[in-house]
């Protein structure tokens, strides 16, 4: 490949020892283009159908899209896929921070880990030399130890993803942690690098990556440098990060409150102050070559983390599943939860709603364990936060059963408990409401890799005439207001292009904040980037496809694990009325046509939710018929 | 009247001072409307509105001392 990518993949096997490079023609970057493409192909072809995520036989594969390591800002993510230990099915997960640009200066467009070594190891990539290296030594040791370790060996400059000791005790919600800040959070793609003994891969490229067109590319950076400060949902992240969104989700009754009791929180106020008005001061960080900076770190001063330190801020989700969803105001109980779950290495979403899951099962009487018990576990006890977590980490007491996720200790309680694990297909639920915006709803029931709030842009985006969403999305045919709590035919169509719009944006490695309509970047700048970087003549049409058929693919990974369809649903709980009354139940009848008809919109089956051979033909995806 | 005003999630955007939180003179029986066009929030771009925490329309009148907060549609991450 002459510009954009680097033409190769690595690929590492752990349990001979051998590490490969591979190659692809054009044709293979066009139609899968990278990222989620490059993930959901390569899962395809390496995955085993029912191949058991802990086994040495799942695979991994790390990502870049073709924008990785150039000067574009919020183009440089890197996409990890594999089958989940949590989901038992497809599973994707990104994370920003300069992983995926290194890898990509290093050489790489793509790295994939197979098998599984009897010793740990960690992988260390030196521009285009790749190494499997001794980790005993680092096994047993929290992220941020890895990472200083690593860093102190390889150069400052080097970036690590690691697990933590949650992901080498095989905690089905582990995460993969880009340094020690950024996490590839869901599915428990942290437990499965654990289970190949794979504590670490560490990248450092210093070769730029060549482009068509610099000076276009360029241009669309600094347009970017230039104006991100006057576009409101830039600024508002400029300012204070995702935490700033509590305010507006309490004014619009949306922030989930004691695992999705209730829409509202009384503590707000004080979860707000997470955002950086605060008593500790605050340094705003961010990823590569992006100027918005939206990670809000606390510098903690006065011991409270535990000695004096840097202790970066938890994002929107980490506070709403350790605050509001906990029914917790205290902000600090939020921040030593996060500082404890990055290192640790546990996805801080499905970790709070599994705590969540515990106290609704106390207080509703289901779960008399004398641990839970003298912990004094119910909604509202900050107390009871850490030593959950620490149980859970360590798989110690209840801990063993609370870190096999919601849906598996449920099951192991009984019938009554399956209805208060808030989660689909076994992914615990992010903290956004799906009865005040249905699409979202849509969303976690149909995602392939369980509840997921990033599959799409959200419904408040598009409700009224001139709003933002359609302002930015109308060049692809989004461009009438449609209702957040409808679940028509409007709504499902409004899902289906998002979607495939959100899925076009994985296989680029973009971060959604950068781009429309969450962010600044308009889809003709998005387009014009690609075809600078390639020199291809390349346009939304092809883009929009190339997310089609990324998503059919992850479609496909899951039907040969069993029936698609009977896993596409929702939690009970979201079908009633929530606790006060702002938001009726979603109507059960109108979700399950809006699922059938979403089928039929993808030209998949409506009964099995599979996709057609005509579909598979029509996206070239033949060979998977 | 005075009324306080505050734009939440990046509003201020719109403003040349950038403030975001502020008082403002409004005519007797100014509407949430008329506070809008005042402080050059674009309608379309606000999602929920409320005076004194509770939620209000656009053609809500405003009183003296009244606060108004001001919020866009809040999308995930």
């Amino acid at each position: 490949m002459a510009f954009g990518y680097t033409g190769k993949y690595a690929v590492v096997d752990l349990t001979s020892g051998s590490v490969t490079t591979e190659s692809y023609d054009k044709q293979f970057y066009r139609s899968y283009l990278g990222g989620k493409g490059f993930v959901a192909y390569n899962l395809l072809q390496q995955v085993r159908p029912r191949t058991e995520a802990l086994s040495p036989e799942n695979v991994l594969v790390f990502a870049t899209g073709v924008l990785a390591g150039t000067r574009m800002p919020g183009f440089s993510r890197v996409v990890i896929g594999g089958k989940s230990p949590l989901t038992d099915g497809y599973c994707e997960s990104e994370v920003g921070g300069s992983w995926g640009a290194q890898l990509k200066r290093a050489g790489y467009d793509a790295l994939i880990v197979r098998g599984s070594s009897p010793t740990p190891v960690c992988i260390v990539v030196r521009d285009e030399n790749v190494s499997i290296e001794d980790a005993s030594e680092l096994w047993g040791r929290t992220v941020k130890g890895t990472c200083s370790t690593l860093k102190s060996k390889l150069g400052k400059t080097t970036s690590v993803l690691s697990i933590g000791p949650a992901g080498e005790k095989l905690v089905r919600f582990a995460c993969i942690m880009e340094d020690e800040r950024d996490a590839a959070g869901r599915g428990g793609l942290g437990a499965v690098m654990g289970s190949k003994k794979l504590k670490a891969i560490a990248v450092t490229g210093s070769k730029p990556v060549a482009v068509k067109n610099a000076e276009e590319l360029n241009k669309i950076a600094a347009w970017f440098a230039a104006n991100f400060r006057n576009n409101a949902p830039s600024a508002a992240l400029n300012t204070s990060g995702t935490p700033g969104l509590i305010p507006g989700l309490q004014a619009s009754s949306m922030l989930p409150t004691r695992n999705f009791r209730a829409m509202r929180f009384d503590g707000w106020r004080e979860l707000a102050k997470l955002g950086g008005e605060w008593k500790y001061r605050v340094v705003k960080e961010g990823c590569w070559a992006c100027p918005i900076r939206c990670k809000l770190s606390f510098i903690v001063d006065d011991g409270a983390v535990g000695g004096s330190q840097v202790a970066h801020g938890p994002e929107y989700e980490t506070i709403g599943a350790f605050g509001c969803a906990l029914g917790i105001d205290d902000p600090l109980t939020v921040l030593r939860a996060n500082v404890y779950c990055n290192d640790m290495g546990l996805d801080t979403i499905s970790a709070g709603m599994t705590i969540a899951f515990t106290m609704d099962c106390v207080e509703s009487g289901l779960v008399q364990d004398p641990e839970l018990i003298r912990l004094g576990v119910r909604f509202g006890n900050s107390a009871v936060v850490m030593p959950l977590l620490e149980m859970i980490a360590t798989r110690s007491g209840i801990g063993d059963l609370l870190a096999e996720g919601s849906l598996r200790a449920a099951k192991a309680i009984g019938a009554a408990a399956e209805k208060l694990a808030m989660q689909v297909k076994g992914l615990e639920l992010p903290l956004h409401e799906p009865r005040g915006k249905t699409g979202v709803g849509l969303g976690y029931a149909v995602s392939d890799h369980g509840a997921d709030h990033m599959t799409a842009p959200h419904d408040p985006l598009f409700s009224k005439a001139g709003a933002y969403g359609l302002e930015t999305m109308e060049c692809i045919g989004l461009d009438e207001p449609v209702s957040s709590v409808s679940m028509d035919e409007k709504k499902v169509r409004l899902y289906y292009y998002g979607n495939m719009w959100w899925d076009a944006l994985k296989c680029l490695g973009a971060c959604f904040f950068c781009v429309v309509p969450r962010g600044l970047l308009p889809v003709h700048m998005v387009v014009s980037a690609v075809s600078a970087a390639t020199g291809w003549d390349f346009g939304l049409w092809e883009l929009m496809k190339a997310g089609e058929r990324a998503g059919c693919m992850a479609r496909m990974f899951n039907s040969r694990e069993g029936p698609c369809a009977q896993r596409d649903i929702l939690p009970e709980r979201l079908f009633s009325r929530s606790e006060n009354g702002d938001y009726d139940g979603i109507n059960r009848d109108e979700f399950y046509a809006a699922v059938k008809l979403y089928y039929q919109m993808r030209g998949w089956d409506p009964n099995t939710g599979i996709p057609t051979k005509a579909k598979l033909a029509e996206l070239g995806l033949g060979w998977l018929a | 009247m005075r009324v306080r005003v505050r734009l939440w999630a990046g509003l201020n955007v719109y403003r040349q001072d950038r403030l975001s939180d502020f008082d403002l003179c409004l005519e007797a029986g100014a509407t949430v409307r008329a506070l809008l066009m005042k402080v050059n929030v674009p309608e379309e771009m606000t999602a929920v509105i409320t005076v004194n925490g509770q939620k209000a329309k656009l053609g809500h009148e405003l009183s003296d001392g009244d606060c108004v907060d001001v919020y866009p549609p809040i999308c995930g991450g």
